[in-house]
């Protein structure tokens, strides 16, 4: 089907105000054509605003929309040519799949050959012939989906706008439709911005993530991007699961080494001595690391932390492991299953390529 | 811990069959009763002033045949009861749902305007009754105004003529009932589901398409009961009308209720009034059988 | 077209109907309030003036209607006086709405709780709403001759009792309903009794309800125009009544008559503007369920 052309999508310090709650705190971001860009973040972090806007739902407070270089900010939705899926998929129940798919063309006033010809075009894209003269209210789950997709992409928009719309299924099924959704966009080569809070959907399906919080984008990249350079504390420990290991360090000097010093036990860090004198705010940091970055073993290793084993939980392919070391806790993620029980004694080798250091004061990530 | 002597009022279906005993007999004795009596009463021709009730003669279905056939008057009654219902409820229906359509999002004044909308609902009818006679008086406001705004003086009659006092009926019944409209529009425009509106949005609709295609569709079960039950009420109407015009000029404006006070309680015809208000009963029980009644079952 | 200027003209718009809605809707209100202080000059407009803002106020016209003689000395001969009909409507509406609560209230508990009366009867209840009122008036005359209970206090109270039943079960069993049912176990699993749990338990929780529903009884009993008109001839008229006998008895004496309107409509504005929330529920039989 010949979709649109995608063109780029340009948010410039886009915010938006609520009274004096700001939901959208100028938030600046690219999609390229033709990308897949995920905006994560947990619940009220503003992405819903913001893809309101982008649709033309919402006016922002402050800021510019651009689509293809053009300024929409203002623009009713019609001039902007997006397609927008609902969580709740919206379909119109008293219509049928037909009048549901037509209705974007239909308010333009096409004429009705042509709209005949889009509508079937699209129906046997996503499978929906035999459905057409069905009302929307009697779909079911599978078939409702589809329709809501087809509706966006009869219009031909210039790039699509999926608001969670797998948040409503079961796991199983959400696996497949993430797969077969990746899919249809590399087929149609459209441009996407996928709003969702399951950051595991973000890295699997995204080319690109835009992890926000409170309103503020926090950081841009691709999934290898976000997952091993994270720029602060939120998206470090929002991306991976299970979450990474935070542990409150003093950096301190001894001689010529440089130590992590976590009370009950204490990380060698002179590698990174330069960086550290020159970023560091303060002696006060946050050590991060990864449960899949740290290795268990059973006797005592040059640079490793000693502890004792608090909880086993075995998932079949993986165990993790929780430490108990002083006051502190890490968790460590091990391929295949472990004879462990609690109360043993393990050591724990943190991978130091894989190691993070994060400034208490600014939650910047400074390694 | 349960003690084998309970008083037996204390005991569940004891104590319920007690709360319901108080209602069953109001309601029996007064409802009950009185409608037997007046089905016997139905079949005689009973007037109060040639003795008691249980002394009248028995006529068997003259007044029922009467009433089908040879009352002109009570069906011309029923005809203009009938436009005044349609004509009211359409006008009230059509303003309610415009006035609502405003009220959909916060705006600074919705609270005084709204208490403003409802105010009407809240004057007792025989007062709204009488408002309207006084305003539409010969030498009253309305006819000051119109002359102010017609430029020359106007002193029009309104309850001289039957038309312009059937009009003053309908003004003051959507006067007084177009809130009740409103409030039911409103309760239903604001339960709508957001997210099909907003996909009509986006999809390039305008306001009025949205309207058209999405919203009035939605509304359509809320539409149905309340012109149900807004008509209904409206087919009874009687305070009001009976306050600015007695039924005048003549019968031009007399309502189903109030020419069945008029043969009732003025000609004193009391079994003739019986058989019609038993007609009428049945009437509207077929009604509701026939056509409430599946829309009821039908939501749930 | 630029969302913002389009914006911003709606909002005026919105802002001009909802002014001229308002103008329109409140004029008669207005008019008659205003007319019930004017001085007899300035009764009637004339063709220069239309006399919408009264220059002279007076409360004259009230004390008419309590005390005629002495304040307009050429209307003196009218002896009526609105001390009987304003009593009457008060003692009316009062009482009934006291008894209906009481009855209606049980009844109600017992339908929500233990559904008594079967599945059906809220919506036997509404067919009641369906029959003219002239239809239920005859029937209570016929039987009222025979009692001789007409235009007397009992007979008036218990019709308006009869008449406004559905209205207060309907309301109450809403509230009852929703009060979860767990509540009332649990106050059993405590030890009360049936009665205990109805009057120490769930009445209270119910208060609210109970108001809001008085205020409404009573408006529909103060209202109430022909079951008066039937039912009663001298002692008991009540003020809707009066209104349409002073439209004969005071010809063109409109500020006394508009006076009478007030008097008659003001109660129950001021009790419709404290309960408008729940107007909703009571002229809308939860036909709306949200």
């Amino acid at each position: 089907m010949a979709l649109s052309e995608g063109e780029k999508l340009e948010l410039e310090e886009l915010t938006k105000y609520f009274g004096n709650f700001c939901a959208v705190d100028h938030l600046t971001l690219e999609v390229n054509p033709g990308e897949f860009l995920s905006l994560l973040g947990p619940s009220g972090c503003g992405k819903t605003t913001t893809l309101n806007m982008i649709a033309g739902l919402l006016e922002p407070t402050y800021g510019r929309i651009l689509i293809g270089g053009r300024d929409v900010t203002y623009l009713p939705p019609i001039e902007r040519k997006v397609g927008l899926v609902f969580q709740s998929y919206a379909v119109f129940p008293h219509m049928t799949v037909y009048e549901n798919l037509a209705f974007g063309l239909k308010v333009r006033k096409m004429p009705k050959a042509e709209i005949d010809k889009k509508v079937k075009e699209v129906a046997s894209l996503l499978q929906l012939e035999d459905v057409l003269n069905v009302k929307g209210g009697k779909l079911n789950l599978d078939q409702t989906q589809r329709t809501a997709l087809g509706r966006a992409m009869v219009i031909e928009p210039t790039f699509f706008l999926l608001d969670e719309p797998l948040s409503n299924l079961d796991p199983a099924l959400r696996a497949v439709m993430r797969v077969k959704l990746k899919q249809l966009q590399k087929e149609l080569s459209q441009t996407v911005v996928y709003v969702t809070h399951d950051q595991l959907e973000a890295m699997s399906m995204a080319d690109r993530i835009a992890v926000m919080n409170a309103g503020k984008l926090q950081q841009v990249g691709t999934p290898e991007e976000v997952y091993n350079n994270p720029t602060n504390k939120f998206v470090a420990n929002f991306i991976g699961s299970p979450t990474m290991n935070f542990i409150d360090c003093t950096l301190t000097e001894k001689d010529t080494r440089m130590l992590l010093d976590a009370e009950d036990f204490t990380i060698d860090v002179t590698r990174f001595g330069e960086v550290l004198k020159k970023e560091a705010c303060g002696p006060e940091v946050v050590l991060g690391i990864r449960p899949e970055h740290v290795q268990i073993s059973l006797e005592r290793v040059k640079n490793c932390i000693e502890g004792k084993v608090v909880l086993v939980e075995p998932l079949g392919t993986e165990t993790i492991i929780t430490c108990k070391i002083g006051r502190k806790e890490i968790k460590a993620l091990m391929l295949g299953a472990y004879k462990i029980s609690i109360g043993d004694r393990l050591y724990l080798i943190p991978n130091m390529d894989r190691l993070h250091i994060i400034d208490k004061k600014t939650e910047k990530v400074i390694v | 811990m349960q003690n084998k002597s309970t008083s037996w009022y204390k005991k569940p279906e004891n104590f319920a069959l007690l709360l319901i005993i108080p209602l069953q007999i109001i309601m029996n004795l007064v409802g009950l009763f009185p409608l037997i009596a007046e089905i016997y009463v139905s079949f005689t021709n009973w007037s109060p002033t040639s003795g008691d009730w249980y002394t009248a003669k028995f006529i068997g279905l003259e007044n029922y045949y009467r009433v089908f056939f040879k009352d002109v008057q009570f069906w011309q009654a029923i005809q203009r009861t009938l436009f005044l219902t349609i004509a009211c409820v359409l006008t009230e229906f059509l303003l309610g749902l415009g006035l609502a359509l405003l009220f959909t999002d916060n705006f600074l004044g919705k609270r005084f305007f709204t208490s403003a909308i409802l105010l009407p609902m809240m004057v007792v009818p025989a007062a709204t009754g009488y408002m309207f006679f006084m305003m539409f008086q010969r030498d009253g406001p309305i006819n000051a105004i119109l002359s102010m705004i017609t430029g020359q003086e106007v002193k029009i009659n309104w309850f001289v003529f039957g038309d312009t006092a059937m009009f003053t009926i309908y003004l003051a019944d959507v006067w007084q009932w177009t809130p009740f409209m409103f409030l039911l529009m409103l309760s239903g425009l604001l339960a709508l589901p957001q997210d099909p509106i907003n996909a009509a949005k986006v999809l390039g609709a305008s306001r009025w398409q949205v309207f058209r295609h999405v919203i009035l569709p939605m509304m359509k079960p809320l539409i149905t009961i309340a012109l149900l039950l807004r008509g209904i009420e409206a087919f009874k109407i009687f305070d009001a009308a009976y306050i600015m015009t007695h039924g005048g000029p003549g019968t031009a404006t007399q309502t189903v209720s109030m020419y069945m006070l008029e043969i009732g309680f003025r000609a004193w015809r009391l079994g003739y009034v019986a058989a019609e208000a038993l007609l009428i009963v049945v009437a509207m029980l077929l009604f509701a059988w026939f056509v409430v009644r599946p829309i009821f079952l039908k939501r749930s | 077209m630029d969302i913002r200027a389009k914006k911003k003209i709606e909002k005026i718009m919105r802002y001009v109907i909802l002014i001229l809605a308002t103008i329109i809707i409140l004029f008669p209100i207005y008019w008659m309030v205003i007319t019930s202080v004017k001085p007899p000059e300035e009764w009637t407009p004339t063709p220069t003036n239309p006399r919408l803002i009264p220059t002279h106020f007076t409360l004259d016209n009230y004390v008419f209607l309590f005390a005629p003689f002495g304040v307009m000395e050429t209307f003196a001969q009218f002896r009526e006086t609105i001390h009987q009909p304003l009593m009457s409507s008060l003692i009316l509406s009062g009482s009934a709405t006291v008894l209906a609560l009481v009855i209606g209230t049980c009844a109600a508990y017992a339908m929500s709780r233990y559904k008594a009366g079967g599945e059906f009867a809220p919506f036997q209840l509404l067919m009641f709403r369906m029959f003219p009122p002239i239809a239920i008036i005859v029937p209570i005359m016929i039987l009222y001759s025979a009692l001789r209970w007409l235009d007397t206090a009992h007979g008036m109270i218990i019709f308006y009792t009869v008449v406004n039943m559905p209205f207060v079960i309907w309301l109450m069993k809403s509230f009852f309903d929703d009060i979860p049912k767990d509540i009332d176990e649990a106050a059993m699993l405590d030890g009360c009794s049936p009665p205990q749990v109805f009057f120490k338990v769930i009445l209270p929780l119910v208060k609210p309800g109970i108001a809001v529903t008085a205020l409404f009884i009573f408006i529909m009993c103060w209202s109430d125009f022909l079951g008066a008109l039937v039912l009663t001839y001298r002692y008991w008229l009540t003020l809707p009544i009066a209104l349409s006998k002073y439209q004969g008895l005071f010809g063109y004496l409109y500020g006394p008559m508009a006076a009478t309107g007030v008097i008659a409509a003001v109660p129950c504005m001021v009790i419709g503007i404290v309960i408008q929330k729940y107007l909703v529920r009571g002229f809308t039989f939860g036909a709306v369920r949200r």
